[in-house]
């Protein structure tokens, strides 16, 4: 991608050892992989060994530099303060923006961290005559001594900024430009460029830095083909969906709308059973419950069959949940009963397993909550879940996805398409009116964070977030035999009423769409929840409106 | 009529409780059960505040059955009987929970937001006049939410 001005590659550490995985945010993690240089870090400087031919490039063009200023200055200064010494290249980059670009100011962007903002040194010594660091001095001597000659050199120019805004457009530009390269599987540009969106992110704030930084993460995983330790943990997915489900609505907008079409479906039953695909914590059944229980003329007899991965501990996740919810139906007065299932995928699954019933004896439903679409990683996942499905004979099925287009076959695309839904998600995480140092928060970012870096980074069996939007799914549940089910009037008052309730942005909005509900964040849907039944049977209490 | 509450053992020990305040005169040592009697008639908001005038007024004012009375009165029929009704709100927190965290919460005006389906209009602060089916079983259900919420996530914590 062609370029007016001239940038800095910088160090490829700050993305790739930013947060995530470790759950720390914004601290970089010093054991994050790759040896540290044992010079260095006995004078507090951790630099990967990796990145050492790369930090001394820098420091040569650095002294170069510094050559041309005025020397008297420097050896003067006895000590001095230095910000941050595990950044050390980052820190070092930096000085090199300052002294190579023209007369602009320092940027103040730059006050973002003080690591990099000199000004904060004490004295006269750093700022303004020469922004030097004897420290550097020192580490530089040794740095030399040690490292290779110097590599061969990704080009390196100085860069310009000027403004945030800019920036953040600029930020997007490298990034989608970052993602082109990856296409294109030119590695080499794609490199000097995600450490270049690393430097960039560093200038915004609150959600667009934070989408950034993902997405910088994810992309510089997939070019050093460092693939998240942990991805294939859906547990540890599991307990992050908590916080998630407390910081925003759609969980809970997931919940009520599925809630209220079982509810329409179970309307005359006298023994119900719920298939839940994902059972989680089992936060969507004491709402359920508690409706079934108030029902006129008495609650019918509830069965779940809960169905969750493996725990890496080997703890009955799925029993202690359902021990839970059978003290709940115990409390309020439901005949209640309760089947766990540990399956790795869904498609392990044989509908005989489940013991269901004949439907003259109880009505089943089948709730599946962002369960469907890990199962288009694998050929033949979703056609054989179907036809569980079907198998199951439920009333009714009720799916919640996100409304997105992740799965599409070229990269670009898809990475595109993230970074508008992802964006969209974390502006309203951000008007969510939360404390941004609040760890729900925190941990609802990284819940979402390790599906940007699933889309992004990860390719075939592993890239299991391959979000489909609601008119795919419904060819597709339409070619499997079912038949749509319009969720009512009463679905979609609760959704709103939750959401006045609740969201305390007020930029969440409810769509009715072809009988399916969706929610999204100002003009843009996020989920979708739609409700499905074997086609040629039929529907139930669609038109009884009881519940109105 | 009398009305045994449990903690209670008799009238006369109550009446030797309440402080006597030579401004307000009688009503502040109102027998347990006649302040009960007077407290069935008031509206949400004032029952609310009674609690705050003195120990035996918070412990009269908080009485599940007063709340109990107090929600449905503005509520559409919902379906369900007193009894089943009563036998999974107590469980799950109680009337005076249901009406304080959520009926309450919810017959607001909210702020600036122009929802697609707007909240019922609150003239000069008073309480909603009347909650349809589909607020109270909102309600009902977030009710039911928080207190799993807490009985399952305080007991994992070891």
């Amino acid at each position: 991608m062609k370029r007016d001005h001239q940038e800095i590659s910088g160090s490829g550490s700050k993305p790739a050892e930013s947060s995530s995985i470790k759950g720390k945010l914004w601290e970089e993690d010093p054991d994050a992989g790759g040896m540290d240089d044992e010079l260095l870090a006995v004078l507090g400087y951790k630099v990967r060994s990796s990145d050492m031919a790369d930090v001394a490039q820098k420091l040569e063009m650095l002294e170069k530099v510094m050559g041309t200023a005025q020397e008297d200055g420097i050896s003067q200064l006895g000590d001095t303060v230095h910000f941050n010494p595990s950044d050390l290249s980052g820190w070092v980059q930096n000085l090199l923006i300052e002294f190579n670009g023209p007369t602009t100011t320092p940027d103040p962007n730059f006050n973002d961290d003080s690591e990099y903002d000199l000004r904060a040194i004490p004295g006269v010594a750093a700022y303004p005559p020469v922004k030097s660091d004897p420290g550097l001095e020192n580490t530089r001597k040794r740095a030399k001594t040690e490292s290779s000659s110097s590599s061969s050199s990704t080009t390196t120019r100085p860069v310009v900024l000027i403004d945030s805004q800019e920036t953040g457009v600029r930020l997007v530009h490298t990034l989608m430009a970052c993602a082109e390269a990856v296409q294109q599987d030119n590695l080499k540009l794609a490199d000097a460029l995600v450490k270049h969106i690393g430097l960039l992110a560093s200038s915004q704030t609150g959600a667009m830095r934070k989408v950034a930084t993902y997405f910088a993460e994810a992309l510089a995983r997939r070019i050093y083909r460092i693939f998240p330790p942990d991805s294939l943990d859906p547990s540890y997915n599991d307990k992050l969906q908590i916080p998630f489900y407390e910081t925003c609505p759609y969980l809970k907008f997931a919940h009520f709308t599925a809630n209220q079409a079982i509810l329409e479906a179970f309307s005359m039953a006298n023994r119900v059973h719920v298939i839940d695909f994902g059972l989680k914590q089992g936060m969507q059944w004491p709402a359920l419950m508690q409706a079934l229980a108030l029902r006129p003329g008495g609650p019918p007899a509830f069965r779940l069959t809960g169905i969750g991965p493996p725990q890496p501990d080997n703890t009955d996740e799925l029993q202690q949940v359902g021990w839970k919810l059978a003290q709940l139906a115990e409390r309020i007065g439901i005949e209640f009963e309760f089947r766990g299932f540990v399956a790795n995928s869904l498609a392990d699954l044989e509908p005989e397993m489940l013991d269901i019933r004949p439907p003259e004896i109880e009505v089943v439903a089948v709730n599946a909550v962002f369960e469907l679409h890990p199962l288009l990683a694998r050929p033949g996942g979703i056609e054989k879940v179907v036809s569980s499905i079907k198998a199951m004979k439920p009333k009714i099925v009720t799916v919640v996805e996100q409304e997105a287009n992740h799965n599409g076959p070229v990269f670009l695309d898809r990475f595109t398409e993230a970074l508008h839904y992802y964006s969209t998600l974390f502006d309203s995480l951000e008007g969510s009116g939360l404390a941004p140092s609040s760890q729900d928060l925190a941990m609802s970012e990284l819940y979402l964070g390790r599906q940007i870096c699933n889309v992004v980074a990860c390719e075939g069996m592993d890239r299991v977030e391959r979000h489909e939007p609601l008119t795919q799914w419904r060819t597709r549940m339409e070619t499997a035999g079912f038949s749509p089910v319009h969720l009512g009037s009463n679905a979609y008052k609760q959704a709103s009423m939750l959401l006045a309730l609740f969201a305390s942005g007020d930029g969440y909005r409810v769509e009715e769409n072809n009988g399916c509900l969706m929610l999204g964040w100002h003009t843009r849907p996020l989920i979708a929840t739609s409700a499905w039944r074997l086609a040629g049977t039929e529907s139930g209490s669609e038109l009884t409106q009881e519940l109105s | 009529m009398k009305r045994i509450s449990p903690d209670s053992p008799s009238p006369q020990p109550n009446l030797k409780r309440v402080k006597e305040d030579p401004e307000t005169g009688g009503f502040m040592n109102l027998d347990e059960n006649l302040l009960y009697e007077v407290l069935k008639h008031v509206d949400a908001r004032t029952l609310a505040m009674a609690s705050c005038v003195s120990k035996l007024w918070l412990k009269t004012a908080r009485d599940e059955r007063l709340w109990e009375l107090i929600c449905p009165r503005h509520w559409a029929n919902i379906g369900c009987g007193t009894q089943q009704l009563r036998s999974v709100v107590l469980p799950l927190g109680g009337f005076r929970r249901l009406h304080s965290r959520y009926l309450w919460p919810l017959s607001k005006p909210q702020a600036a937001s122009p929802l697609p389906w707007a909240p019922p209009k609150i003239i000069n602060d008073k309480p909603l006049a009347r909650w349809g089916k589909d607020e109270v079983h909102l309600c009902l259900s977030l009710l039911s939410i928080e207190y799993y919420e807490k009985m399952h996530f305080t007991s994992r914590r070891r």
